[in-house]
């Protein structure tokens, strides 16, 4: 109980402090948001209504306060940038709830495949004998490393989409009109994006396992008269996941904050993109907002890590 | 019977077993004693079909009760000796908090053992359950449905290695071997376990090998002894023929470096009784410039440290960042004090505050209420592992000169240059017995007694009075022991030093103590002077630690 208390307030507590640099930042930045909404030609009076409109003509910590108190009740302010048609501006609320389920299921379709594939190509890497596999393992899982993430967004495209024909590429089809088609189209950019990730992963299960190996519990088994095969899977494989979950919380926490590379080479609709548009037009709510959003992720991916940790290891569980 | 017969072991065409043979009868417990590095493991191992992959087995046959298990040059059957593995013989590890699993409970680690030999005997797991919970009962243990369900880490040292030997015993093997199953536990454990072993041996007259270092612990519980040296037995025979007669000269130096009261009457006991003759009559008045040792007339000096009602905390930091840190008191109202050239010997188990106290002498934790008088310039500190308490990155000269350089820390009258830093280092490192040249070596480049040395020296160089020595001899060999011990006591001669001497081992405390002190759970319970202590002991706990040795 305790330790939940703890993890939430350091949760509130990060989460105020990223808010005021995140604040401060947009202060200090040069560009005028009025600006480059209106453009170069608007008059003056044009530009002091706007800046009235947006709250802008106030001291900033006022803002500040302001912002912080709707952000509480759940109004997140409308974008600066977008705006539904001619009269309505865009709640931020539905600029990012669009575009999240996007992300997320992007997201969780590339760590699902990253660890569907690395966790047993990495076992099998550290148990295998043959040095041919192993140096062929060894150069596959160094190049995946290597490849620049927009050069593996195009391969992916031309494997899949050109040469086998599994998707058209560029067609986006949205979760809203058609689901099936949606995962469908996804699954091939999460492959771009799983790639170096299962080439990172199973390397280091691989290593942390080959640890796990010299060690004393393992002689022990060994003395008992047990298979390599049951020493592998009954013994080492638990305890040489430790390190690698926390690697892979990291991994996660990386692609649930947006691919923006593989986001932009499939054109998709995802916060990655959304993220670069509203800091290079100073769309300020929107930007504050999805840093939040990102904070957020990265604190509660960690303290899944964390959970999970402590349910692996007992060790971990009493202190 | 077991047998080995002519067994060569190579590790990249370096003998580490040479030409050794050996038979091991029902009922007897074979011990295999011998400096680090002569081939005892290795030869148990092998024994277990365990060598490494890289170890090449280049001559010789093993046999078990009639089977061939394993010959030089035939591929050893794997299948074979996975049968015998945990059935037929059984191993017990050193340190029982890494050999078993961290992540499994106890009860099923021991349970693999009947999954992997004995399944068809069992009808369900909770029949298995039962037997393992008889053989928990059986070496000892109660409680055993929680030890059952426990993780290792939630297990006392002694309870770890209670579960790791019913691991070993649940299928009642032909032969046990024990590789130094008692090095990682405290003395009275110790001894608990070894009994332990015995009373298997009775009731199931399995064979053992007992692997040891410790010569004293060989003979209190093997039969029969092979004395082994650079991967050769060099003398093999009934414990106490090797005891009293030893025929090679290998095992008569072994035998005489053994620490114990039985070969008591150690140089040190010499040169003081006749110390004790010379400054005996006469020269009352004053006899500080020599600095020497004698017990008798602590009473005429002033004590070099002064402990007086203390009491050292130490902060548990507790899981809420807003919780209070927990303040535990771990050495509970010490009195002692130690006199110019005086050795007092620290005994106790480990966690019962002796290096709490180290701590707080140094001055290292201020969390203390009492008082901590020290008439010297700051105490220094021999630690137990030369190997990792020495920078792996400096020379052995950076490192002996490096207390020279904390100016504050030295008497006022020693200033000190670049020049003659290097002269001290290199004069210190003749005193404790090193070559000039090995001022550039590397801390690796050196073996442990050599850097235990290099630690000595390093303490010593900044000319303090008083060292404390946190059990500086017992990672090392029992011969490379006997000449640190040696080195120890000649520099306290000359420079008239005084020692707080930490040990676990009663033996060396016996030989190097002119006074003992008796810790339990951060209590002094007992100081005494040696002789006096070892003879008529007051304390139960003192009893009880004395009678194991």
């Amino acid at each position: 109980m305790k330790y939940f208390v703890k993890k939430i307030v350091t949760l509130i507590i990060t989460l105020l402090l990223v808010s005021i640099l995140a604040f401060l930042a947009f202060q200090i930045i040069p560009g005028d948001v009025v600006h480059s909404i209106l453009g170069t030609e608007a008059t003056p009076e044009r530009e002091e209504a706007l800046r009235e409109e947006l709250g802008l003509d106030k001291p900033p910590i006022e803002r500040y306060l302001n912002w912080g108190k709707n952000v509480l009740r759940g109004d997140f302010g409308v974008s600066y940038r977008y705006s539904k048609n001619m009269n309505e501006m865009m709640p931020v609320k539905e600029l990012i709830g669009d575009k999240l389920p996007v992300t997320l299921w992007l997201a969780l379709l590339s760590v699902g495949i990253t660890v569907l594939i690395a966790i047993p190509l990495g076992v099998l890497w550290a148990g295998t004998k043959n040095k041919f596999l192993d140096g062929v393992l060894n150069v596959l899982t160094q190049t995946s490393m290597a490849i620049p993430a927009f050069f593996l967004g195009i391969l992916v495209t031309y494997l899949f989409g050109i040469a086998l024909k599994m998707f058209s590429p560029g067609a986006y089809v949205s979760y809203k009109t058609n689901f099936g088609g949606f995962i469908h189209y996804l699954i091939f950019p999460a492959i771009a994006i799983a790639i170096p990730k299962i080439g990172m992963t199973a390397r280091f299960l691989r290593n942390s396992t080959l640890t796990e190996l010299t060690s004393d519990y393992v002689r022990t088994a060994r003395s008992k008269g047990a298979s390599e095969k049951r020493i592998l899977f009954k013994h080492v494989l638990r305890n040489a996941m430790l390190p690698v979950i926390t690697f892979l919380g990291m991994i996660i926490a990386e692609v649930v904050a947006g691919s923006i590379v593989v986001e932009q080479v499939f054109a998709l609709p995802g916060i990655g993109r959304l993220l670069i548009s509203a800091i290079s037009t100073r769309d300020f709510p929107v930007v504050e907002i999805l840093i939040l959003y990102i904070t957020f992720v990265v604190i509660i991916v960690y303290f899944v890590v964390d959970v999970l940790y402590r349910v692996l290891d007992p060790r971990i569980r009493e202190k | 019977m077991i047998s080995i017969d002519n067994l060569t072991i190579s590790f990249s065409g370096k003998k580490a077993v040479d030409g050794i043979s050996l038979q091991i009868e029902p009922g007897e417990i074979m011990g295999l004693v011998g400096e680090s590095g002569s081939g005892k493991s290795v030869t148990a191992l092998t024994l277990m079909g365990l060598l490494a992959s890289e170890g090449v087995m280049e001559t010789g046959t093993i046999d078990f009760n009639g089977i061939r298990l394993l010959e030089a040059g035939v591929k050893p059957d794997q299948k074979l000796l996975r049968s015998f593995r945990g059935d037929q013989m059984s191993m017990i590890f050193q340190e029982p908090m890494t050999s078993l699993n961290p992540t499994m409970k106890v009860g099923p680690q021991i349970d693999e053992q009947l999954i992997l030999h004995a399944k068809g005997e069992f009808k369900s797991s909770e029949e298995r359950k039962k037997r393992v919970l008889e053989t928990l009962e059986g070496v000892g243990l109660r409680d055993v449905e929680k030890v059952y369900d426990s993780y290792p880490h939630q297990l006392s040292g002694g309870m770890r290695q209670r579960a790791m030997i019913a691991m070993a015993v649940i299928l009642h093997p032909a032969l046990i071997i024990a590789d130094e199953p008692t090095t990682a536990l405290d003395v009275t454990i110790q001894n608990q376990i070894v009994k332990l072993l015995k009373e298997i041996r009775d009731r199931e007259n399995n064979s053992m090998i007992f692997i040891t270092h410790d010569l004293n612990l060989a003979r209190r519980i093997c039969t029969k002894l092979a004395v082994m040296k650079d991967g050769k037995i060099v003398e093999i025979g009934p414990t106490e023929d090797i005891f009293t007669k030893p025929q090679t000269d290998y095992a008569k130096k072994l035998i005489a470096a053994v620490p114990g009261r039985r070969n008591a009457l150690s140089a040190k006991a010499q040169s003081k009784a006749e110390s004790d003759k010379l400054s005996g009559d006469g020269s009352e008045a004053g006899e500080l410039s020599n600095a020497g040792n004698e017990a008798g007339e602590n009473d005429k000096k002033s004590p070099i440290l002064t402990v007086k009602d203390l009491n050292v905390f130490y902060k548990e930091r507790s899981n809420n960042i807003f919780g209070k840190t927990e303040h535990k008191c771990v050495v509970k109202n010490a009195n002692f004090e130690i006199y110019p050239g005086e050795t007092l010997g620290l005994v106790g188990e480990s966690g019962c505050g002796k290096t709490s106290l180290c701590k707080a002498i140094l001055g290292i934790n201020n969390d203390i209420t009492g008082s901590v008088k020290v008439a010297t310039v700051r105490p220094q500190m021999v630690f137990q592992d030369p190997y990792s308490s020495l920078n792996p990155s400096k020379t052995v000269g950076w490192l002996l000169e490096e207390p020279l350089r904390a100016e504050d820390l030295l008497e006022k009258s020693i200033k000190t240059t670049k020049a003659s830093r290097r002269e001290m280092a290199i004069d210190m490192l003749r005193r404790v017995g090193l070559d000039e040249y090995y001022y550039d070596r590397m801390p690796h480049q050196l073996s442990g007694g050599q850097r235990q040395r290099v630690s000595i020296g390093q303490a010593l160089i900044t000319r303090p009075s008083l060292i404390l020595a946190d059990e500086p001899v017992s990672a090392l060999d029992v011969t490379i022991q006997d000449q640190v011990l040696d080195l120890l006591e000649g520099l306290q001669e000359e420079y008239g030093l005084a020692y707080l001497f930490i040990s676990h081992d009663i033996n060396v405390i016996y030989r190097v103590s002119d006074r003992i002190m008796v810790m339990k759970k951060g209590e002094i319970l007992e100081i005494g002077d040696r002789d006096q202590l070892f003879n008529d002991p007051k304390h139960p706990y003192t009893k009880e630690l004395l009678a194991e040795s």
